[in-house]
């Protein structure tokens, strides 16, 4: 496997990078040292501020009641608090984010440009959509009803924005227009269809609408959890497709891929990956933009990466999970979904800001 | 080649968990109150003494079946969370019987007993944004949750019952057709107050009657009430068969042949204020500034009931505001004589003049 | 970029001015349709020849109330909010060269939402004319952040930087204004609908507090075109045609923030109409900027008309906000204009 990316040598003004060679037995390349250790550095935070936020919550709970309800001791209800209610949310945060940042990689890869995310062409608009119809209309809350809805919404919109996008090739360009008007559509859809609803029905929707994790329970988690695994091992498999396809699809064809079928998968891995989590907690916003290009800036690498991606998403959204708990207990209770959107927006325009500087100039 | 590690998105990394920690690091420990943030807490009425004495009416163990799910009581409960609209806490309010638990309401109603709510231990203000706090209501250690036409699905119900058997309806009722009859019976029933339940019905029955029979020049005469959303224009109240329909009918107004239309579709558009009027037309406004625009406009000035001053106007916060309130969803033994009440008089003022 | 400029040799010119003639008649004709529309059509179902009676001959009846208080004032306040928008758009994409750019991507009707959001924590204020001034301040604070931090030092920011800044920004704003609204709902009922964009709710008083601000941008705006045209060319050969780069860009930024700031004050904001009708318009005109701001001021109302009248029709007796419509109306435009090869020449 190989996360080593080419071409950095004309885009970087550092020179070289450092990078070690790794030989198994069935894959062997070169690992950017940098790209494995803000990973993992960024994967570490993301499982500890988890755990941190298992001792947070209106159930008054010591940390070591809590590591003693993890570990098996404590009252029956103690454990009920934190293995029942607490895990499944903190774990959630983790993996939606991962899956949210890697869904983000996919397609800045695809599209070749940053705005080509899952948030701003309007897949998970068009997963919205579905749910929303799909509880409106057919009634139905259960998680794979939702899950199914979600998938095909995104599916449909994204075969619908490729489509559209399509014209003797893919430009990125045109891509990141037709999606900002598909989402624009789907956006107006969403927001009619909401205020139509029946008080009841749209304060389910409503709330879900928001993009909360707080209600999550093991039944919706797990689910999303087995599918989440899959998509990333798909995703795995399709990295070596997707750093040929990002050289150009003459190049890669030249190396051997078969770009429409590698095209068609990472479409599909990149969906799934939006879907899943849209289906359990409802759009949140900016990880599957600001992540990708957060962990480009992080590890300085010239191109984006779905591992680094991965983790910053987990860290990003674990982090602002453990800020909407922190909020519930100072003041009222936040949406995670609005707390990505600051602290990955202002995070992302901290680095803007910082990247125009560095090109030099006065101000205006 | 040289490997460098960048300090300032690394810092910018480990600040921003270190910030959030220092956040949250002092809510959380053991020695914090129990409850979210904006939560106020009393412990005067704790320590038994919470509930009038049993009338020995209802068999413990009772099985409570909601359309969510079973649950029992295995004996008469002592600590009573309640969760949902007002009508929950007002049928606890009107037994005299003190819950452990509430969600902080946004109103003060006028027919809340402000003492009484004082003596309930936990008024959890965290709540309104976020429908129901499990945590909050399991810190409480109640052994019953009133949650009657609250729960939203499933889930909810399966980890509310996790923490004391849930009263809640047998079948789900639309926002519009809750009967406040019902909930104060359940209410009754599982404390094993009855007897007390339906004596607080018929009294508050009795009052509305009482107020009816003051206000003979209101029989017959319809009724509109309507609510000015401003941006989202003007909702229609008294739809033929709703909520607030019944309630004008029981002063004695006729039902209203005009809100037939509404029934489907309760937005009048701007373009046809016409259809608002009425015998007596009671508009409720968001605020003074929606008030002032509404009648400036000269589509509303030619409503007759408007034009013949046959029209009653309540912007939010006004005495008597909060009947909107009871006319959707937040009828009860306690608000129904009170919200009648202020019906009455206003609409007497403006037939009679 | 320039594949539009390359198609325009000089012997052509003639025809693209005829061309460009045609196009004007047709956008005024156009508005002229959609104002009718606007008066025409309602909830209260008029005749089209009672509404001609009373628009010719006002007689106090309910007619002539519904035509004259109900749907005059909206129609105004969506001419005025339409030119507002279409040209801010043409003027962001000008100075930007950058196709995707639009007062609603850039973040500057959110930083107007944001701005009144908190005029209304520290005034209780509710009416449109006090909005005003905070959407201005809000809207020229957005304008200017967006280009620091998307154009920092550099004369044009590339596209991507400058959309990802704005989209960026533009959520950050959206994300506090949400959170002082959570803070306290009650104080917040007033805006909490504010940002969805109606033509209805503003009457002619507040039209007539704001219409000196749109005109001065307006007129700012056509100033302008001459040198947004020189600009086009390129940093230094603008220069060298006496075009003054650093006045031209402050000048925009005033123009765009009087324009986007009043619209937003008007109706809460309408995005994409900034984004689609720039477009549209260069389309037929070709990349000059005097005839692209010109035609966007009258392309871009009628746009905002028709969807108004779709919204009032749609879901009788209740309306569809116009800035739903305005995206389902605008976009399949907009795609359409992106399937063109051209469609990205500036």
């Amino acid at each position: 496997m190989s996360l080593r990316h080419r071409g950095h040598r004309a885009a970087g003004a550092s020179g070289g990078r450092a990078s070690v060679v790794v030989r198994t037995r069935w894959a062997s390349g070169r690992i950017d040292v940098r790209l494995g250790a803000v990973s993992g550095a960024l994967g570490v935070l993301a499982v500890v501020v988890a755990v941190l936020a298992l001792g947070v919550g209106d159930y008054p709970l010591a940390p070591a009641r809590v590591l003693g309800a993890l570990a098996g001791s404590g009252t029956g209800f103690e454990r009920t608090v934190v293995v029942e209610w607490r895990l499944p949310v903190a774990l959630a945060a983790v993996a939606f984010g991962a899956l949210l940042g890697l869904g983000g990689a996919v397609f800045q890869s695809l599209t070749r440009n940053p705005l080509g995310s899952p948030d701003v062409i309007g897949f998970d608009a068009g997963a919205y959509t579905a749910v929303v119809v799909t509880v409106l209309v057919v009634g139905s809350t259960g998680y794979w009803a939702t899950a199914a809805a979600a998938l095909a919404g995104g599916l449909a919109t994204a075969g619908v924005v490729y489509l559209l996008a399509h014209r003797g090739g893919l430009a990125g360009f045109r891509l990141v227009v037709v999606g900002i008007g598909v989402s624009a559509v789907l956006g107006s859809v969403n927001g009619y269809l909401v205020t139509r609803a029946d008080v009841e029905d749209a304060l389910t929707v409503g709330f879900w609408g928001a993009g909360s994790l707080s209600r999550l329970t093991w039944a919706s988690v797990l689910p999303a959890l087995a599918l989440a695994a899959c998509v990333a091992l798909a995703c795995a498999a399709l990295v070596p497709a997707m750093r040929r396809l990002e050289l150009g699809d003459d190049v890669a064809v030249a190396l051997g891929t078969r770009v429409g079928r590698a095209r068609l998968g990472l479409l599909v891995v990149g969906v799934a990956s939006t879907a899943l989590v849209t289906a359990a907690a409802g759009p949140i916003g900016f990880v599957a933009l600001a992540a990708p290009q957060v962990a480009r800036r992080l590890t300085r690498s010239p191109g984006v990466s779905p591992l680094s991606a991965a983790a910053t998403g987990a860290a990003l959204l674990s982090c602002a999970h453990l800020a909407s708990l922190g909020t519930a207990q100072v003041f009222r209770p936040v949406p995670v979904g609005l707390i990505t959107v600051c602290l990955g927006g202002t995070y992302m325009i901290a680095l803007l800001v910082r990247e125009t500087h560095r090109r030099g100039g006065a101000l205006w | 080649m040289i490997f460098r590690w960048s300090r300032r998105p690394a810092v910018a990394l480990t600040a921003l968990p270190v910030v959030l920690l220092a956040l949250v690091g002092c809510a959380s420990s053991e020695a914090a109150p129990s409850t979210g943030g904006g939560a106020s807490s009393s412990t005067s009425a704790a320590g038994g003494g919470l509930l009038p004495a049993a009338e020995g009416a209802t068999q413990y163990p009772l099985v409570l079946d909601t359309w969510a799910g079973q649950t029992e009581l295995t004996e008469r409960p002592e600590r009573v969370a309640v969760i949902g609209f007002s009508p929950n806490l007002d049928a606890l309010q009107a037994l005299g019987a003190t819950p452990v638990y509430t969600m902080g309401e946004e109103t003060d109603w006028p027919w809340r007993d402000q003492g009484w709510l004082a003596s309930i231990e936990t008024v959890d203000t965290a709540t309104r944004e976020d429908p129901i706090s499990f945590e909050a209501i399991a810190a409480s250690d109640p052994d019953l949750i009133v949650a009657v036409n609250y729960v939203a699905d499933e889930a909810d119900f399966a980890r509310l019952a996790s923490i004391a058997p849930v009263l809640e309806n047998a079948e789900q009722v639309r926002g519009d057709q809750i009967s406040w009859q019902q909930t104060q019976r359940m209410v009754g029933e599982a404390l094993d107050l009855s007897a007390a339940s339906e004596q607080v019905i018929s009294d508050a029955e009795a009052a509305v009657a009482r107020t009816a029979a003051e206000h003979p020049e209101l029989a017959g005469k319809t009724l509109t009430a309507a609510t000015d959303y401003s941006d989202t224009g003007i909702a229609y109240y008294t739809v033929a068969g709703g909520t607030a329909e019944r309630v004008v009918t029981q002063l004695g107004f006729a039902p209203n042949p005009r809100a037939q239309a509404f029934v489907d579709e309760p937005s009048v558009s701007d373009e046809r204020l016409g259809e608002l009027d009425a015998d007596v037309l009671v508009v409720f406004y968001l605020d003074d500034a929606v008030r002032r625009a509404r009648e400036a406009t000269p589509l509303f000035q030619a409503v007759p009931a408007v034009a013949d001053g046959r029209y009653v106007s309540i912007a939010t916060g006004e005495p008597g505001s909060e009947l909107t309130w009871v006319m959707r969803r937040g009828a009860s033994a306690l608000s129904l004589p009170w919200a009648v009440d202020v019906l009455a008089d206003r609409a007497s003022e403006v037939v009679t003049s | 970029m320039g594949g539009g400029r390359a198609r325009r040799p000089r012997e052509r010119g003639g025809h693209v001015l005829r061309r460009r003639r045609a196009g004007v008649a047709v956008a005024l004709a156009a508005l002229a349709l959609a104002v009718l529309l606007s008066l025409a059509v309602g909830a209260n179902p008029l005749p089209l020849g009672r509404v001609w009676e009373v628009l010719t001959h006002p007689d106090g009846s309910e007619a002539s109330a519904v035509v004259w208080t109900e749907r005059w004032p909206r129609t105004l306040v969506g001419v005025a909010a339409g030119a507002a928008f279409g040209v801010a758009g043409a003027l962001v994409q000008a100075l930007t060269r950058n196709p995707l750019a639009d007062p609603g991507i850039l973040g500057v009707n959110a930083g107007a939402g944001l701005a009144v959001t908190v005029g209304v924590a520290l005034l209780g204020s509710a009416t449109t004319g006090q909005y005003v001034w905070f959407a201005f301040a809000g809207a020229a604070a957005a304008t200017v952040l967006v280009h620091l931090v998307g154009a920092g030092g550099r004369a044009a920011a590339s596209p991507v930087t400058l959309v990802l800044a704005g989209v960026a920004l533009g959520a950050v704003l959206g994300g506090v204004a949400t959170f002082l609204t959570l803070i306290d709902p009650e104080v917040f009922r007033a805006v909490r609908s504010w940002g969805l964009g109606s033509v209805a709710r503003t009457g002619v008083t507040d039209l007539v507090a704001v219409a000196p601000f749109l005109l001065a941008g307006l007129l700012v705006a056509l100033a302008l075109t001459g040198s947004l045209n020189a600009l086009a060319l390129g940093e230094e050969s603008a220069t060298s045609l006496g075009a003054r780069v650093g006045l031209t860009r402050v000048l925009v930024v005033v123009a765009v923030t009087l324009l986007a700031g009043g619209g937003t004050a008007l109706t809460g904001g309408l995005s994409f109409v900034g984004l689609m009708v720039p477009h549209v318009v260069r389309w037929s005109t070709g990349p000059d900027q005097r005839w692209v701001v010109a035609g966007s001021a009258l392309a871009a109302p009628v746009l905002v008309l028709l969807a108004d009248v779709l919204g009032r029709v749609v879901a009788r007796p209740g309306e569809v906000q116009v800035g739903v419509l305005t995206a389902v109306v605008g976009a399949p435009v907009l795609i359409a204009l992106a399937r063109r090869r051209t469609a990205s020449a500036l």
